[in-house]
């Protein structure tokens, strides 16, 4: 891909990749724009690495997915506290309106609960798939997913009614 | 929510779109990189550092989670210890329910496997939503185990009693419970906006409340008089405290941020799996097992891992007589560590790979005793489903041997002649779960080569969320034939095409046949089963009418239903049994 083409499918693909990484992140601005600022710069090393390779938004989701895994399970604790602490931070990004409810109750999740969810039902991933890239048994999955429902239960309730 | 796809919906529409000065900085960024060479400077700023507290929730939250995904904790009749030890023998903490259903598995109630022959009970649910474990227990002549909920979606399940005789229910809202020697019950309850903790005396003993919170509350094990409970966090998080609770709802803090990993066989002995609440580095942060008393919760030793970075995973760790192992997980590849003393820690002394069918742990390991052997069932990663992928179901025997550090898997038994010894330490040198099952009938069944079979479909009901159909095999032979087994059934389009393979398993109870052959003339049957493609988020379904069947002496041949399939949910086929004319 050329630069100008690259530019391109960032302006296209920037909210795309940034609200897929605010829902891993818990709607934690800091985080996400991190977590956003790392897939491009993957996108940048790919493109390079692969000069006639054309790549899209897909691409650019599962990167950011990916990344944010990678972090997980490179320190897990370490982020589990950052990530967990810095949903006490107010979000400043634009909320998609009717979300803002959800996205509050994913920020208030364990990261483990929340990337389970978001892994099993935004990414359409299989539970074991998922037990996979968490590093958890099926059974913990299960588990994490179940308490992310109910969880998430009085916002979606509330959504809705409304 | 009224149902996944909602969830999925709702999930997809959150999130945040980026600042004006993000996208511009973003922007400007990208544009320096594809300008220059360098790839290193970070521009998002750092998370602020939190408050010491702050640490101290998220930590004790996450420790909580880690804990309520699976603790399980086996005590065999034969560890009956010396005061204060009355020893639990076996306890399942289970928290929640929804969508769930007990796979296929057969029971045998403790060392005689004469006594029962229990086939957990198959509940419809979504099958696409969620697999648990077989959670039961021996008791007395029989075993209790934990059904799923009826309806399916409710979190609390029933505990029951089942023997030889019948089944009786013990609790209509039972998540977790765990079982003591001299017949006392402890249940978790999980109600709509508390939970406690009940205890009966006997089995028709009535409940008596021992503790109630506004947290989630599970049981785990006995441990002499105290009852030891796990309070975790409900939707907004608290404390992870591991409480022992005595009759009379005496309440002790074991640990405030751990979970239980095992019981020493003495009951003595406890080990946690904790998180430093204190430390606000997160360099500097450790998880680690510790080995505390009992009686005192005073630390006296640690559990050291085969190396740096490896990690536990939690409730999948076995304390006997012979040792102690437990799932690790190092360098990406889970293992089973055995540990040994080495003055006041336990000390990983060796690790075996597991295979990569079983990358989900060990689950309920049982050492052998000679403690080289290690058992347990897992899921099986490598089952395909419908769309390619791969689903954890059925579940595989596993076996590890410390010496020769090689691992053989094995199907979870319910043929009869095989005997799964799930919950048996007994000392008897019959491996876990033999593969291969012997017929001293008189009249020697003809080998599979010899046999032919003729495939019709019995009967079938695809009205409702689920269709049921049964696919039965008549042994057109002119001996009696080994009972036939189904290596996979494949759902095609009328092009052949591929749409579905089929695993094991079934909504519908299915009874072991119990005999080794088939007459001549004779048929069994396999129930098949599949659900509509709402249960599973599915927006159109994927019809089939055609099942392309092999049987295990590699026949293979196709079957035609009276009816429509709709496999968008996957395809499961029973092991072999004989419904009623």
């Amino acid at each position: 891909m050329t630069d100008e083409e690259i530019l391109d499918l960032y302006e296209r693909s920037l909210d795309d990749v940034h609200r897929a990484a605010s829902r891993l992140c818990g709607g934690d601005r800091a985080a996400t724009e991190e977590l956003v600022q790392d897939t491009y710069l993957a996108l940048v090393r790919h493109c390079r690495e692969h000069p006639g390779e054309v790549v899209g938004v897909g691409w650019l989701v599962i990167a950011c997915r990916n990344r944010f895994l990678d972090l997980y399970r490179a320190d897990r604790r370490r982020l589990r506290r950052e990530m967990a602490a810095s949903t006490m931070e107010s979000s400043a990004g634009s909320t998609n309106g009717a979300s803002a409810g959800t996205l509050d109750r994913l920020a208030a999740l364990p990261v483990l609960q929340r990337s389970a969810l978001v892994l099993r039902y935004v990414d359409d991933l299989g539970i074991s798939d998922v037990a996979r890239l968490l590093g958890k048994s099926v059974h913990a999955t299960e588990s994490l997913l179940v308490r992310g429902r109910n969880a998430l239960r009085a916002t979606v309730n509330t959504e809705e009614s409304s | 929510m009224n149902s996944d796809q909602t969830l999925r919906s709702v999930l997809k529409a959150a999130g945040n779109n980026p600042t004006d000065e993000f996208r511009n900085r973003m922007r400007r960024r990208l544009e320096s990189e594809l300008g220059g060479d360098t790839l290193i400077v970070p521009i998002a700023r750092p998370a602020s550092r939190p408050a010491a507290r702050s640490w101290r929730w998220v930590a004790s939250a996450a420790a909580v989670l880690a804990l309520l995904v699976g603790i399980v904790v086996v005590r065999s009749s034969e560890h009956v210890a010396s005061p204060p030890s009355t020893t639990s023998n076996a306890a399942w903490g289970l928290d929640d329910w929804s969508n769930a259903y007990v796979a296929d598995a057969q029971i045998v109630a403790a060392d005689d496997v004469s006594t029962v022959l229990v086939n957990l009970e198959k509940r419809a649910g979504s099958p696409a939503g969620s697999e648990i474990s077989p959670l039961a227990a021996p008791y007395g002549d029989g075993i209790l185990y934990l059904a799923a909920p009826e309806p399916p979606g409710l979190i609390g399940g029933s505990l029951r009693f089942v023997d030889s005789t019948g089944e009786q229910l013990i609790d209509d809202n039972a998540s977790s419970f765990t079982a003591r020697l001299d017949g006392q019950i402890a249940v978790g309850r999980l109600n709509d906006k508390d939970s406690e903790v009940v205890v009966r005396a006997t089995l028709g003993g009535a409940p008596e409340t021992w503790l109630v919170s506004d947290e989630n509350l599970s049981v785990l094990a006995w441990v002499g008089e105290q009852l030891l409970v796990q309070e975790s966090f409900g939707d907004s998080g608290t404390p992870a405290n591991l409480l022992a609770v005595t009759a009379g709802g005496h309440v002790r803090t074991v640990h405030s941020a751990a979970g239980l990993l095992a019981v020493s066989p003495d009951g003595h002995h406890l080990i946690l799996d904790t998180v430093d609440l204190d430390t606000v580095d997160p360099a500097s942060d450790t998880n680690e097992a510790i080995i505390v008393d009992a009686e005192t919760f005073a630390q006296t030793g640690v559990l050291r891992l085969p190396q740096a970075g490896s990690e536990l995973l939690v409730g999948q760790a076995e304390w006997s007589d012979e040792g102690i192992v437990a799932t690790t997980w190092i360098d990406g590849e889970q293992r089973v560590a055995m540990f040994e003393p080495d003055g006041k820690d336990l000390v990983a002394v060796r690790a075996v790979p597991l295979p990569v069918a079983v990358q989900q742990g060990l689950v309920h390991p049982i050492l052998n005793a000679t403690g080289i052997e290690v058992s347990g069932w897992a899921t099986n990663n490598r089952h395909p489903d419908a769309s390619g992928g791969f689903w954890t179901s059925p579940y595989i025997w596993v076996t590890c041997n410390f010496e020769s550090e090689q691992c053989t898997t094995a199907p979870m038994g319910t043929a009869a002649g095989q005997v799964s010894r799930v919950f048996s330490r007994s000392g008897s040198a019959s491996p876990v779960n033999p593969v291969t099952s012997t017929s001293d009938s008189p009249t020697t069944p003809a080998t599979s080569a010899q046999c032919s079979w003729s495939a019709s479909v019995a009967g079938f009901d695809g009205a409702g969320q689920h269709s049921f159909s049964v696919l039965s095999l008549t042994n057109v032979s002119d001996r009696p034939c080994a009972v036939p087994a189904i290596a996979g059934v494949r759902a095609v389009d009328d092009d052949g095409t591929p749409l579905s393979e089929g695993v094991l398993g079934s909504l519908l109870p299915v009874e072991a046949l119990g005999v080794d052959s088939i007459a001549a003339a004779e048929r069994v049957d396999f129930v098949v089963t599949t659900t509509t493609q709402e249960s599973c988020g599915k927006t159109a379904p994927v019809l089939s009418s055609t099942l392309q069947v092999t049987l295990d002496n590699g026949d293979s041949f196709p079957v035609t239903f009276p009816g429509t399939l709709n496999v968008a949910c996957g395809l499961q086929f029973s092991e072999a049994t004989r419904l009623s004319d």
